[in-house]
């Protein structure tokens, strides 16, 4: 009875955090439909005009492709990032040889403005990976410092439960370390998810090949306004659609578990 | 069957919390080791499960070093895996020891039943009572068929129809295996406790072995204003 009334406090929960988030978009969209119809400038169209050219250029133009590489290219790094945050993450909370070296690097670095290493990763990795460099990079430190902080918070008795029913490292690793960080985790990705939208656009439109902040830049550059709205807006989708359901999968364990 | 500890010293930093300790316990009764709180009941349990390691001495059951699983600990809190259903939580040690999926569907169902818990298999320990924890505990120790069980105040934050279950299961337990409860509570001591093992000093010893009933709660009386206060 008790799992029912939560799950059915999930669903409420995100039907509610769902409403709420239409609701402020249509406002947004009110909004600017009156500034675009009063003010009537050429950078700030009409709704109509980003609809439909979004559209088009979904359907017809290159728009859907510059969208598949930018998620292709964020989902590769956020498996880089997830990869090495969470790993980075353990070996800084449970050895003592990374809590005192590797933790320090981590928290020390987390402040540089990674965004300004595009020119030199540019260098070093090339323009395709220089993107998935750059997105990686700033991905990894929400992965790593919310995988350190929950693996230090994690009780020591769960631990001792296995060890005495004859485990070894793979049995804490299985059982214990890795479903006790899985919250921790899935707060860094969402997180770092949103930030990869925003980061990638920078990269894309720093190093024009392809991609959704190459067709902005693009656009930008041509004084095409509805089409750099258009980008604008497919980003933003993508943005919020990935948050909200990390928050879900991230709410949805948490409850079965506190 | 006998569980020896020879010569134990062990201590935290500076802190000597054994020094030369020497018990012993035996199968077929309740042993139940009471003393005052941080006198080194648990600690004394984490040596035995091999949490910690001694500095010196041994434990032995029936003369030799205690083999790899054969130990059932039930810690005082956090004493399930919180990510799992009850099932599962009651399933691991059987997962770990690799035993087959029917043999091990038949433990773990056998092992709730005992502990009159079946019908919580499927939650997860968050959305239970402390009491209902306890004996899900209990019933993964059955299910793991360790010889030994320890446990660490098992009657804490439980309610008196829980405590009575725990207290049942318990007794039944005692016949088979060697139980050593852990409490600080004379109460519980006199209520679980075939043998009562008093523990009090710095460095702790046993100071005292009583057998349960009525005639050691007098005697207990004189101990605890000799020891409790110290």
């Amino acid at each position: 009875m008790g799992s029912i009334e939560k799950n059915n406090n999930i669903v409420l929960q995100t039907v509610k955090n769902v409403g709420y988030v239409t609701l402020v978009l249509t406002l947004a969209c009110i909004l600017w439909q009156v500034i675009a119809i009063t003010s009537d400038k050429p950078y700030l169209p009409k709704l109509e005009s980003i609809a439909a050219k979004l559209y088009l250029e979904l359907v017809y133009g290159r728009l859907l492709e510059d969208l598949v590489a930018t998620i292709r290219r964020i989902l590769l790094s956020i498996l880089i990032a997830l990869i090495a945050g969470v790993s980075s993450g353990l070996l800084s909370a449970r050895i003592s040889l990374g809590y005192r070296i590797l933790r320090p690097i981590i928290l020390a670095t987390y402040p540089i403005p990674h965004v300004t290493l595009i020119p030199i990763l540019l260098w070093i990795l090339g323009i395709e990976y220089s993107k998935i460099g750059v997105i990686s990079l700033i991905a990894f430190y929400p992965i790593a410092i919310s995988t350190m902080e929950w693996s230090l918070r994690s009780p020591k008795e769960y631990e001792d439960i296995v060890e005495t029913m004859g485990g070894g490292m793979y049995h804490k690793l299985r059982y214990v370390i890795i479903p006790s960080i899985i919250p921790g985790v899935l707060t860094g990705l969402r997180i770092a998810t949103s930030t990869a939208y925003a980061v990638a656009f920078i990269a894309e439109s720093f190093v024009l090949t392809n991609g959704v902040g190459a067709y902005i830049e693009e656009s930008w550059h041509r004084l095409d306004y509805a089409g750099v709205y258009s980008g604008v807006v497919l980003l933003s989708v993508m943005g919020i659609v990935t948050y909200m359901l990390i928050w879900l999968i991230e709410k949805m364990y948490r409850r079965k578990i506190e | 069957m006998k569980l020896e500890i020879v010569g134990l010293s062990f201590s935290y930093g500076p802190n000597i919390i054994f020094d030369n300790l020497n018990v012993e316990f035996e199968n077929g009764r309740l042993n139940a080791i009471l003393g005052p709180n941080g006198v080194g009941k648990t600690t004394l349990l984490k040596l035995i499960a091999g949490i910690i390691k001694p500095h010196n001495g041994s434990i032995l059951y029936n003369k030799q070093p205690l083999p790899k699983g054969s130990v059932a600990y039930v810690p005082q809190d956090n004493i399930l895996l919180p990510w799992l259903t009850l099932y599962s939580n009651v399933e691991l040690p059987l997962k770990i020891a690799g035993v087959d999926d029917d043999t091990r569907r038949l433990r773990v169902l056998k092992a709730l039943e005992a502990t009159e818990v079946l019908h919580l298999s499927n939650r997860y320990p968050k959305h239970i009572s402390g009491g209902e924890r306890k004996r899900v505990a209990i019933a993964r120790a059955l299910a793991s068929n360790a010889p030994i069980f320890l446990l660490d105040e098992p009657m804490a934050n439980v309610d008196p129809s829980g405590r009575e279950v725990i207290w049942r299961i318990l007794r039944g337990l005692s016949n088979e295996k060697l139980v050593i409860v852990v409490t600080h509570e004379i109460s519980e001591a006199l209520m679980v406790g075939d043998l009562i093992y008093v523990m009090a000093g710095r460095p702790a010893n046993i100071v005292e072995v009583l057998e349960g009933g009525e005639e050691a709660w007098a005697r207990l009386k004189r101990i605890i204003t000799l020891y409790y206060r110290q």
